[in-house]
């Protein structure tokens, strides 16, 4: 068996390997379009055995925006899959190192997932970094007690004239919002798919010539009343507050539905702060995107943070050959992050450390539940790290790519 | 019709010694249910709460059309304990509704409540467009947690030194008190009980007289030392073992490593297929604790609403998480004795001073905001985010972010 960059001549081949690895099944066009749209083809994976193609994995580069507003390289891992007849040989595991290592090379600092089960990625240095709630709301209850004012309009175009509108709103909320990736105009193609997004519908929100929000919803009929049923926002992205109020104005208040469920909110979304009735916000979590870290340094370095302070840092399974202990200084414009030989205040893993940076888990929390080794020479050391890796607005990705 | 015409007829009051079965009537009846109290229940309630003192009820004729209550209680807040004005048994009976019965009762009672000295006022809301106008803001939140046994497996965590073991009511009622006062310490918004109240809830009579969700009591010991304890039940199956749910009815301990072991015990419970937690912490230990989170269902609601009724000695009585100076105007309609410009000054070593001033206020924003933010679990930017806020002087939404929120802290709340 061998694993190495997927050919040219055997993308089909690969993508019927993955989509049915994951329960699906594909066809040639899709494959095409896929092709021409989607993939790096020398990001993809495959594990051959003979003329069989057992196991598959890849990548896509995005630009990952960071508490600050940096934006920095990453790899976005998926396609990944073994087949039932060669599980337990290890193809998986070296399919991800070799993802890992191949994507250090090229320059990304950290590799992000949306896992198809949340017990398989802790152990490549994975943590949940980015939780969002799925929504589901009556529609009868969502009346504003509050809300920024907004002077815009709305506009209701269909596919082509939608998606560069969207792109730009998408482009201004991705500046501020850390973990918003990239999506190029090819993936935009791509994401809102002739064939397989067909049902939806676009809302934009505008203030002059600016698109500042948009949505794409789908509407399940009722089957026993075409007049009655569920909407589905499939993504509502906004880039101010103001567009995000009105936004959810517009949907909230569509029509002949009589709920409506959103996937993957941001964990702190103010829509539940300007409701008259909370409550009626049914909030599910769900762990959405997974963090690892490439270059530790690089990644401390490059986010803001909201309090000055230093701390060292031991991450005890990353680095090896470079030392494994950093010394911290956060920055309201960024850190500063270097190797040392000091003894370090906080010792923990690498899913550890990607499950803090951008404060899904406040460090003292994992340091009481032992995940986290805090020095008795500096028993605040764990609190002093909460406060450093505080982000508001919190980490979100929208984009399950 | 003004509103004093509307209330015309309606009298206001405390309540009487002999009222306190028409309360408990009118009470129930409020939240849909009726009062049947059970053996002891009147003379525990005389005792532990004393409601008719500390009722402010509203009276058409003879008949009681509205009914409120503030108790006082102990409370932990960031750094520290102070008094809690706790408002509960607010009902107006669906015969009287609309004519501001339910703003009067309640301006009444939290004058009452600062009249007695409360600095802050607090309850579980029974709905969740009702308080803001009083001005209550939610202050935390709870989760209602469900998980399928099957995958309870936890990550590799360090051995623990607990030892699990049975309890009656009686070893509770010496045991549970103690840990629940160990854990405060930790947890901003833990009411205390008093105890009365411990020695009904352990009381065993009412206890063998429970017919359904009669509870099993455990106890977590750490090196001979009780640092935790369960009460919960189980769906009697009588069918070729179905499926049973596991209900959760109050989970405390006072270490981090006591809460782990005794979720240990109750995922590895056998004839047991899902686990219900509707008091889950929001900052949920057990959700990092599993090898596969997913599984753990997590959903959010408003437990606990907070509005200041003394803003000066409320602010200065927690503590801070970071030092600032910040000006903040409160607008308070409801409570007009809380309306107006306070400077609240934190040190380095988290200590505060909150006095009245003439400055101009860096952020404005409602007393229901404040009480928002005030046990620290939210972020102002949120509010601000939502319209709530007026910040007057850039970057001090942030400056009150490094404050308030408070970190390294479980935070289980008591429904009370």
């Amino acid at each position: 068996m061998e694993i190495r960059t997927v050919r040219d001549e055997e993308f089909l081949k690969w993508r019927i390997a993955v989509r049915a690895s994951q329960g699906f099944h594909t066809t040639p066009d899709d494959t095409v379009f896929m092709r021409e749209h989607r993939v790096e083809i020398d990001r993809l994976l495959a594990c051959v055995d003979g003329d069989r193609i057992v196991g598959c994995g890849g990548v896509d580069s995005f630009d990952m925006t960071l508490p600050g507003g940096a934006q920095v390289p990453i790899a976005g891992v998926g396609y990944v899959g073994t087949s039932p007849s060669h599980r337990r040989r290890g193809i998986y595991r070296k399919i991800m190192n070799r993802i890992h290592d191949d994507a250090r090379d090229r320059g990304d600092i950290a590799s992000t997932l949306w896992a198809s089960q949340s017990n398989l990625y802790g152990r490549y240095g994975y943590g949940n970094s980015m939780p969002a709630y799925n929504w589901h709301i009556d529609m009868r209850h969502t009346a504003y007690a509050h809300a920024p004012a907004w002077s815009g309009e709305f506009l209701e175009p269909q596919r082509d004239e939608a998606i560069p509108l969207m792109s730009k709103a998408y482009d201004r909320a991705r500046a501020v919002r850390p973990g918003m990736i990239t999506r190029t105009p090819k993936r935009w193609e791509y994401e809102i798919h002739p064939v397989h997004t067909k049902d939806e519908f676009f809302v934009i929100y505008v203030e002059g010539d600016d698109p500042l929000a948009y949505a794409r919803y789908t509407i399940e009929k009722n089957p026993e009343d075409e007049f009655r049923g569920t909407m589905h926002v499939v993504e509502a992205v906004a880039a101010t507050d103001a567009a995000h109020a009105a936004l959810w104005r517009y949907l909230l208040d569509l029509e002949l539905v009589d709920d409506l469920k959103a996937h993957v909110r941001p964990i702190d979304d103010p829509l539940v702060w300007m409701l008259a009735e909370p409550r009626r916000l049914r909030r599910s979590l769900i762990d959405a995107v997974w963090l690892k870290f490439l270059n530790v340094p690089a990644m401390l370095e490059a986010r803001s943070y909201p309090v000055e302070d230093s701390l060292v840092i031991r991450v005890v399974d990353a680095g090896a050959d470079t030392g494994n202990t950093w010394s911290l200084e956060s920055g309201l414009d960024g850190g500063r992050c270097v190797t040392t030989a000091k003894s370090p205040d906080l010792v923990m893993s690498e899913g550890e450390l990607a499950a803090i940076y951008m404060g899904a888990v406040e460090c003292s929390m994992l340091a009481n539940l032992r995940m986290v080794e805090v020095t008795p020479r500096k028993p605040d050391a764990a609190k002093r790290a909460d406060a450093m890796f505080r982000t508001s607005p919190a980490g979100w990705n929208p984009y399950h790519y | 019709m003004t509103n004093s015409d509307r209330l015309e007829g309606i009298e206001f009051r405390v309540g009487r010694e002999h009222e306190r079965i028409a309360f408990n009537r009118a009470m129930h009846r409020g939240f849909g249910g009726h009062f049947r109290p059970q053996v002891g229940e009147l003379e525990y309630e005389k005792a532990a709460w004393d409601p008719m003192s500390s009722a402010v009820l509203a009276f058409d004729g003879d008949e009681m059309v509205g009914t409120t209550a503030g108790y006082d209680f102990r409370m932990a807040v960031p750094g520290g304990l102070t008094k809690l004005f706790g408002v509960t048994e607010v009902t107006v009976a669906a015969t009287h509704r609309r004519r501001g019965i339910l703003r009067s009762m309640m301006r009444q009672l939290l004058a009452k409540g600062r009249d007695e000295g409360h600095h802050i006022a607090g309850l579980w809301a029974s709905e969740s467009n009702i308080y803001r106008r009083f001005g209550f803001g939610i202050s935390g939140e709870t989760h209602v947690a469900k998980i399928d046994t099957r995958f309870g497996r936890f990550r590799a965590i360090p051995e623990s030194r607990g030892r699990v073991r049975f309890a009656g009511p009686e070893k509770m009622r010496e045991i549970a008190p103690k840990v629940f006062e160990a854990a405060t310490i930790h947890t901003p918004g833990m009411i205390y009980r008093r105890s009365g109240e411990w020695d009904w809830r352990y009381n065993p009579g009412r206890i063998a007289n429970i017919q359904k969700q009669k509870p099993f009591f455990v106890v977590c010991y750490e090196d001979e030392t009780p640092a935790g304890y369960a009460e919960y039940s189980v769906e009697e199956q009588h069918l070729m073992h179905l499926p049973s749910v596991l209900r959760v009815h109050e989970l405390v301990a006072a270490t981090t490593s006591a809460e782990t072991t005794l979720w240990r015990y109750i995922l590895d419970i056998d004839l047991v297929n899902e686990v219900h937690h509707n008091l889950h912490p929001k900052k949920s230990n057990l959700l990092w604790l599993l090898d596969d989170p997913r599984k753990l269902s997590l959903e959010p609601y408003d437990s606990f609403w907070v509005r200041l009724l003394d803003p000066v000695e409320a602010l200065a009585s927690r503590t801070y998480s970071a030092e600032g100076d910040v000006v903040i105007r409160i607008v308070d309609d409801f409570c007009p004795w809380v309306d107006g410009v306070y400077r609240l000054t934190a040190g380095r070593d988290g200590s505060a001073n909150c006095e009245e001033t003439d400055r101009g206020p860096d952020v404005t924003l409602s007393a229901s905001a404040l009480g928002t933010i005030y046990m620290g679990s939210f972020y102002l930017a949120d509010l601000q985010r939502a319209g709530r806020v007026e910040e007057h002087r850039p970057g001090a939404v942030r400056t009150i972010d490094t404050m308030f929120p408070t970190s390294g802290v479980q935070n289980f709340l008591p429904e009370f």
